[in-house]
């Protein structure tokens, strides 16, 4: 079942920083963290992969990079959410919860509700 | 900081894509480096979390697509390298013919000229062997790539070691180039038989085009070559 995971992590990374970021804006590294916190380990895949993903978001329009500058230390960079970025965590999050509502029902093996059409 | 320092070099070795992108991931590594030595941890554990750096390369050449060389762009680079070639050889080819060596029985060759032409002759064999493997192997790339902005990459993006740039090179030692070359108009990946063998692509350097004036002087290099060989007659032939 490694690949089923595998699977749903890679279609679902970007739903799921994008939601970590909602939050506030957020270093590569806390981000990355917080992601493997906030899965109770099950999202604790290799951080170096992830930005490549970030990546993606960032060109698309999703995220904008931003230098913090501490009260001392080097400028650290910040990934923010974009209005952009806001509306496409909405879209994916509609989506993920209509996908997942879906299997749930199949899994349980019962007909969907003739309400629902 | 020496132990992210080795590790990020090493992520960046295997990196392949434009400068933009290269300096945006060091610029993140680094700074992931440092924000996690704030919290405590050791570059050791740090480079645990992120992954090997061939791992957080080969996910970062997944994003790129990759632009492949045109059977023309390659046949025009091979061109040039064969031009350049030429300009060694000929020469030498030339020089010895003129000093009796070329075309002489060994026996009746003075020993003043077998020995320094022998070894040259050497070096022209040698520099036939080792000129395509060990400049792609090292560089990514031969004389005539590097004009024509062409580079030699693993199907994953990442650099080419000696292994796999002599295994891609057996066609022209066994003078079966030319077949090996018409797969590269037929292959997804416009790859040679032994591209596919040996796991490799050759793709355009990301960010550049060929420049027009590279055409030209790939083209024009065996010309040169062959001028070489007429100068040198004119110079020093029989009058």
């Amino acid at each position: 079942m490694e690949s089923l995971e595998r699977e749903l992590r890679r279609g679902t990374l970007e739903l799921l920083l994008l939601r970590i970021l909602a939050d506030e804006p957020t270093y590569g590294y806390e981000l990355l963290s917080r992601l493997g916190k906030r899965s109770s380990g099950r999202f604790h895949i290799k951080e170096g992969t992830l930005y490549p993903v970030l990546y993606r978001l960032e060109d698309a329009g999703l995220v904008v990079p931003e230098w913090n500058q501490p009260a001392r230390g080097a400028a650290r960079k910040v990934y923010r959410l974009t209005a952009a970025g806001e509306e496409r965590l909405v879209e994916l999050t509609t989506e993920w919860r209509g996908f997942s509502a879906a299997i749930d029902t199949i899994l349980s093996g019962q007909e969907p509700e003739e309400e629902e059409r | 900081m020496t132990t992210a320092n080795r590790y990020i070099d090493e992520v960046m070795r295997n990196v392949f894509a434009a400068a933009e992108d290269r300096d945006r991931l060091q610029a993140d590594l680094r700074s992931h480096f440092a924000e996690a030595e704030a919290e405590g941890r050791a570059p050791r554990e740090v480079i645990e979390g992120l992954g090997t750096p061939e791992e957080v390369a080969a996910a970062f050449n997944a994003e790129r697509e990759f632009r492949y060389a045109s059977f023309w762009q390659r046949l025009v680079a091979f061109v040039g390298d064969a031009g350049l070639l030429m300009c060694v050889v000929l020469p030498v080819l030339t020089l010895g013919f003129l000093a009796g060596v070329v075309g002489e029985e060994p026996s009746n060759v003075s020993i003043v000229w077998l020995v320094p032409f022998g070894l040259l002759f050497l070096a022209i064999l040698g520099l036939g062997i080792f000129y395509f493997p060990l400049l792609e192997a090292h560089f990514g790339k031969t004389f005539g790539k590097y004009l024509m902005r062409l580079r030699v990459v693993r199907e994953d993006g990442s650099p080419i070691g000696l292994g796999a740039s002599f295994v891609r090179r057996l066609s022209f030692y066994f003078d079966m180039l030319w077949v090996d070359a018409l797969f590269v108009l037929f292959t997804d990946k416009r790859q040679r038989a032994l591209d596919i063998v040996a796991k490799t692509i050759v793709v355009r350097e990301p960010g550049e085009d060929t420049p027009r004036w590279a055409w030209i002087v790939c083209l024009l290099l065996p010309a040169a070559a062959i001028c070489c060989l007429l100068c040198l007659f004119a110079l020093f032939g029989p009058a």
